[in-house]
C-alpha cells in the first residue's frame, strides 16, 4: 500500500484535514466529496469485500440518522406530508441526509486512519512529544493480551480440576471471582518482575531518548507542506463564508469563485489518498507484467 | 585484574533466620565462562542479583563487590547499568514493549543514545541474533525460545562486558534451550563477553565453560575446572550428581580415573575400554496389558472452525497401573491431547473413552471426583487462594470432605510430600520446585485414578526430579495410572513403562520404553546415544554402567 511509505505524522495531519472541514461545514457538497473519497479509497485498498454485517449496520445507521431529524425538526418551507399533525419538510429530510453522510463518512475515515496508523505508528507519533505516555501505552498494549491469556490458562486449569463449578450459576460466579482475585495477584507479581527487568536494562538513567522506526523524509515534508497549504486555503475560505450553506427555511448556498476554489481544493485533498493508491496499483501491475 | 570481584560477601534477607550467602569470594577474569550450579534455594539467584546493583535485593550485606577494581557503591550508574547485563528465568516477565523492534530499542533509549546510533545498534543486534524475520511482530506472538532470545538480544544492545544469566533456559524446551546455549557460546567466543550462568542443565554447557562454581547452602563448595565437578559431586554423593551429563555420571559409576569425559563422543570413547560380549540388558516383563484406562481412537481436534487440525487421527491406549510418557516437539499438540483426555476440550471426530466409558457420558462432577485430574505445565495456575492450605482445602471440599476429615486429608498429603512447612505460605512465594509439589498435592487430593502430568520436570533441579520420580513410582504401585507429556527423555527412560512419540497430530511410535528409546537415534537419552552400536538396549546410565561392569575391561 502506498500509505505504508508515508510518515505517520503526515497521515495524521491528512486525517484531520479531511475530516474537520466536512464535520464543521454545513455544506453538503463537502460531505458528498468526503464520502466519495472514502469509498474510493476503501474500494481500492480493501482486500476482501466488506462483511454483510458491516454493510447492514452502516445502512441502518444511515437510515436512522436521516429519519430522526425530520421527526423532531419541523422547520423548512416545503411540506411533504403531515405526521401526527406535524409537518415533515423536504429541508429537514435533506438536513438528515447531510448529517447521515457526515457521520458515515467520518466513520469510514476513522476506519481508514486506523488501518493507516496502527498502534505502533501512533506510539511513534506520541513518542515525539509525550515519551512517558508512549512507553506506558506500549507496555499496556503488551499487558492486555498477556493477562487475557493468563486468565484463560487459570480458568482452564480450574475447570480441569473441577473447581470452576459444575455448571451452576452460583458456582461459576464464585469460581470466576477466585480466578479474578488470583489474576490480580499474578499481575502485581508480573509487574514487579517487569520493573526489575527494566531497571536491569538502565531504565531510570537520566536523558532517555525515544527511538522510532519511521524517518521523516524530504518527500514527507513536501506532502505535509502541500496538505497544510490546501488546509490553509480551505479554512480561510470557510472562515470567509464561501462555503456557507443553510437548510432553513429554504436551501441557500454561497456561490462564486471562492466557493468553487474551496470545493476543488478540498476534493483534491480528499481524493489524494485514493489517487495515490490507484497509482500504486497500476504501477504494481506494470512491474509485475515485467517480472 | 579481575573484571568482577567479590570478597567475603555475606547477605541475609530481612526475614531470613540464616544468611542466604555466607562468606562468598571469587573473581571473574575478563572473557571467562563460569557456570554457577547448586541445588534450588542454595542462593544462586540471590548471588546473581547482588552482582547487578540495580536489582539487588534488600537485606543485610557485608563484604565487598568490585567492578573493574572499583567498589559497586562508587561505580557510575551509567557504567554499572550498561556494562553488567542480567537475564532472568521467565521469558515473559522481562519483555516490556509491544513490538519486537521497540523492545530492542528499549535499552539504548534508556542510555539516551541518539536516534541514528540506536538504529545502527538495533539493526546490528537483530541481524546477529537472526531476529530479522520476526522483527516487526508483536512480542506476545513469539514462542518461548524466541522471547528469551529477544531478551538476550535486548540486554546485548547495551554492549555489556559481563553477562549474568539466571537459569535462562529453565522454561524452554530442549531444542530452544540448545539454540539459546549456542548463542551464549557465540557471544563468548566471538565477542569475548564474560559469562556467569546459573544452570542445572549441564549436559550442553559444561563443555563450553572454563570454570564451575558449586554453591551449597550459601557457601561455595567447589570452585574449579569443569573436569573436577563430576568427581566432586559424585564423591560428595549429592542428589545433584544426577544433573551431570550422562558421560560424567557413567564415569562416576564406573569408578574411572583420568580426564572426565564431558560430551557424548567422550562417553563413546570411554565404553570402548570395555568388552561387549553381552550386548543387552535383560528385558523386564512388560506390563502392557490389563484394562485400557485411556482409549483414544482416531480423534480429530482443531481450535476454531478455520484452524488447522492439531490432533489428526490420534490414537492412544494407556493401560491400568502403568506410567506412559508421551514425548514430542513443542507445539506438536501433546498438551491438546491431554486436554481432550481430561474433557476440557472435545474432539470433533473419533472417540475418547476413560475406564471403558465414553467421555461424553461422564458428568463433569463425576469426572473430577476421583477419576481424572491434570497437573498443568505452569503450576502457578493451580492456585486460587492466599495460602497453600486454603487451596488444598478447596480440593477437599470438591471431594465432599468437611471439618476434621479435611484437616486429616491435608495433613496426610503434606506429610506424604514432605512440605508441611509450606502450608501456611502464599503459593507465589514458593520456589519453582516447591510450587510444583504444592500443586501436585492439590491435584492428588482429588484422588484421581488417572493422573495427567504436563511437563512435570520443567525447571526442576536434579534433586527435585529424583523426588518426583520416587513419588510417581509409589503412585503407580498403588494403582494410579499416569500419563505424562514431556520433553525430558532421561526422565521418561527412568520412570515410564511405555513411551510414545507424538508427531504431526498423532502418536507416531508407541511401545515399551526400552524399545522406543533403543530404536530412536536422535530423540532418545544420552546413555542410549553413548551405547549406540556397541550395546543394544541400555537406556539409562545405570544400565549402561551395569553392562560395562558385567562385560569387564578390555585387556590391552
Amino acid at each position: 500500500m502506498a500509505y505504508e511509505r508515508i510518515h505517520p505524522a503526515v497521515l495524521a495531519v491528512y486525517f484531520l484535514s479531511v475530516t474537520i472541514p466536512a464535520m464543521f461545514s454545513q455544506n453538503p457538497v463537502l460531505q458528498i466529496v468526503s464520502f466519495a473519497g472514502a469509498v474510493c479509497f476503501l474500494v481500492l485498498t480493501e482486500e476482501e469485500l466488506p462483511k454483510a454485517r458491516t454493510v447492514v449496520w452502516m445502512t441502518l445507521l444511515f437510515v436512522m440518522v436521516v429519519v430522526i431529524n425530520p421527526l423532531f425538526n419541523h422547520r423548512g418551507q416545503t411540506e411533504l406530508f403531515f405526521l401526527n399533525g406535524h409537518a415533515i419538510t423536504l429541508e429537514s429530510v435533506l438536513y438528515g441526509v447531510r448529517n447521515a453522510l457526515c457521520v458515515i463518512s467520518i466513520l469510514m475515515w476513522c476506519r481508514i486512519f486506523n488501518r493507516m496508523v496502527n498502534s505502533e505508528k501512533l506510539l511513534a507519533l506520541l513518542g515525539g512529544s509525550f515519551p512517558k505516555t508512549a512507553l506506558l501505552l506500549s507496555s499496556s498494549l503488551r499487558l492486555v493480551p498477556l493477562i487475557r491469556h493468563r486468565a484463560g490458562e487459570m480458568r482452564d486449569t480450574q475447570k480441569e480440576l473441577g473447581l470452576y463449578g459444575n455448571g451452576e450459576m452460583a458456582d461459576r460466579v464464585t469460581g470466576g471471582a477466585k480466578v479474578f482475585s488470583m489474576l490480580v495477584t499474578w499481575s502485581l507479581d508480573h509487574a514487579t518482575a517487569v520493573s526489575s527487568s527494566m531497571k536491569a536494562r538502565g531504565y531510570g538513567l537520566k536523558g532517555r531518548t525515544t527511538y522510532s522506526l519511521y524517518r521523516f523524509r524530504k518527500r514527507d515534508a513536501v506532502k505535509m507542506a502541500l496538505i497544510l497549504l490546501c488546509d490553509a486555503a480551505v479554512l480561510f475560505l470557510m472562515a470567509k463564508g464561501k462555503l456557507a450553506f443553510s437548510f432553513y427555511p429554504a436551501l441557500t448556498m454561497a456561490d462564486g469563485k471562492g466557493t468553487v476554489i474551496a470545493v476543488i481544493l478540498y476534493s483534491l485533498l480528499v481524493f489524494a489518498a485514493a489517487v495515490m493508491e490507484g497509482k500504486n496499483r497500476i504501477q504494481w501491475n506494470y512491474y509485475r507484467s515485467k517480472i | 585484574m579481575e573484571l568482577l570481584q567479590i570478597e567475603n560477601l555475606t547477605f541475609s534477607y530481612p526475614d531470613g533466620e540464616k544468611p542466604a550467602l555466607r562468606d562468598v569470594s571469587f573473581g571473574l577474569p575478563e572473557g571467562s565462562f563460569t557456570i554457577l550450579c547448586g541445588p534450588s534455594g542454595c542462593g544462586k539467584s540471590t548471588l546473581l542479583k547482588l552482582l547487578k546493583k540495580e536489582i539487588s535485593p534488600y537485606g543485610q550485606l557485608s563484604g565487598e563487590r568490585l567492578y573493574q577494581g572499583k567498589r559497586y557503591e562508587d561505580t557510575d550508574a551509567r557504567v554499572s547499568g550498561s556494562q553488567i547485563g542480567y537475564l532472568a528465568q521467565d521469558p515473559d516477565s522481562q519483555i516490556v514493549m509491544d513490538a519486537v523492534w521497540q523492545e530492542l530499542a528499549f535499552a539504548p533509549e534508556n542510555l539516551g543514545m541518539k536516534k541514528e546510533a540506536i538504529r545502527a545498534r538495533v539493526a546490528e543486534m537483530a541481524a546477529y541474533f537472526g531476529i530479522e524475520s520476526w522483527f516487526h511482530k508483536k512480542t506476545t506472538e513469539l514462542s518461548g525460545g524466541q522471547k528469551q532470545l529477544l531478551n538476550l538480544a535486548s540486554v546485548m544492545t547495551l554492549e555489556p562486558k559481563v553477562l549474568l544469566l539466571d537459569e535462562p533456559t529453565a522454561q524452554l524446551d530442549p531444542i530452544a534451550a540448545g539454540d539459546f546455549f549456542s548463542m551464549i557460546g557465540r557471544l563468548h567466543r566471538e565477542l569475548g563477553v564474560t559469562i556467569l550462568i546459573a544452570e542445572h542443565r549441564l549436559e550442553e554447557i559444561l563443555p563450553m565453560a572454563d570454570r564451575v562454581l558449586f554453591l551449597t547452602e550459601g557457601t561455595i563448595g567447589y570452585d574449579g575446572t569443569p573436569d573436577g565437578i563430576g568427581t566432586y559431586l559424585i564423591n560428595q554423593n549429592r542428589g545433584m550428581a544426577a544433573g551431570l551429563p550422562a558421560s560424567v555420571r557413567l564415569y562416576g559409576l564406573l569408578n574411572e580415573s583420568g580426564p572426565t569425559p564431558l560430551s557424548v563422543a567422550d562417553g563413546r570413547r570411554l565404553i570402548r575400554h570395555y568388552k561387549n560380549a553381552v550386548r543387552s540388558v535383560e528385558e523386564c516383563p512388560a506390563v502392557a496389558d490389563g484394562n485400557p484406562v485411556v482409549l483414544v481412537q482416531e480423534a480429530w481436534f482443531r481450535y476454531g472452525r478455520n484452524g488447522a487440525d492439531v490432533l489428526r487421527d490420534a490414537c492412544l491406549t494407556v493401560y491400568e497401573g502403568e506410567h506412559y510418557c508421551l514425548l514430542g516437539g513443542n507445539g506438536s499438540g501433546k498438551t491438546t491431547l491431554l486436554s481432550v483426555i481430561c474433557g476440557v476440550l472435545k474432539a470433533y471426530a473419533g472417540s475418547v473413552k476413560l475406564f471403558g466409558k465414553p467421555i461424553r457420558s461422564i458428568r463433569d462432577g463425576e469426572r473430577n471426583r476421583g477419576t481424572v485430574a491434570m497437573l498443568p505445565q505452569d503450576p502457578k495456575t493451580v492456585f486460587v487462594r492466599d495460602t497453600v492450605r486454603e487451596d488444598w482445602e478447596l480440593a477437599c471440599k470438591t471431594m465432599g470432605l468437611t471439618g476434621a476429615e479435611q484437616d486429616k486429608a491435608v495433613a496426610a498429603m503434606a506429610e506424604r510430600l514432605g512440605i508441611a512447612e509450606l502450608l501456611p505460605r502464599h503459593p507465589y512465594d514458593l520456589s519453582g520446585g516447591e510450587q510444583q509439589k504444592a500443586a501436585l498435592g492439590k491435584v492428588l487430593l482429588l484422588h484421581p485414578r488417572l493422573l495427567l502430568l504436563d511437563e512435570p520436570t520443567k525447571g526442576l533441579d536434579a534433586a527435585y526430579k529424583s523426588g518426583l520420580k520416587a513419588l510417581l513410582r509409589t503412585l503407580t504401585e498403588e494403582g494410579t495410572t499416569i500419563l505424562t507429556v514431556t520433553h525430558d527423555a532421561e526422565f521418561a527412560a527412568e520412570c515410564a513403562d511405555r513411551a510414545g512419540l507424538f508427531f504431526d497430530g498423532t502418536v507416531a511410535v508407541s511401545g515399551p520404553v526400552r524399545e522406543v528409546f533403543s530404536q530412536n537415534a536422535f530423540y532418545t537419552t544420552a546413555a542410549c546415544r553413548i551405547a549406540r552400536g556397541y550395546y543394544d538396549n541400555p537406556i539409562t546410565c545405570e544400565e549402561l554402567a551395569g553392562l560395562c561392569i558385567r562385560n569387564g575391561r578390555n585387556e590391552l
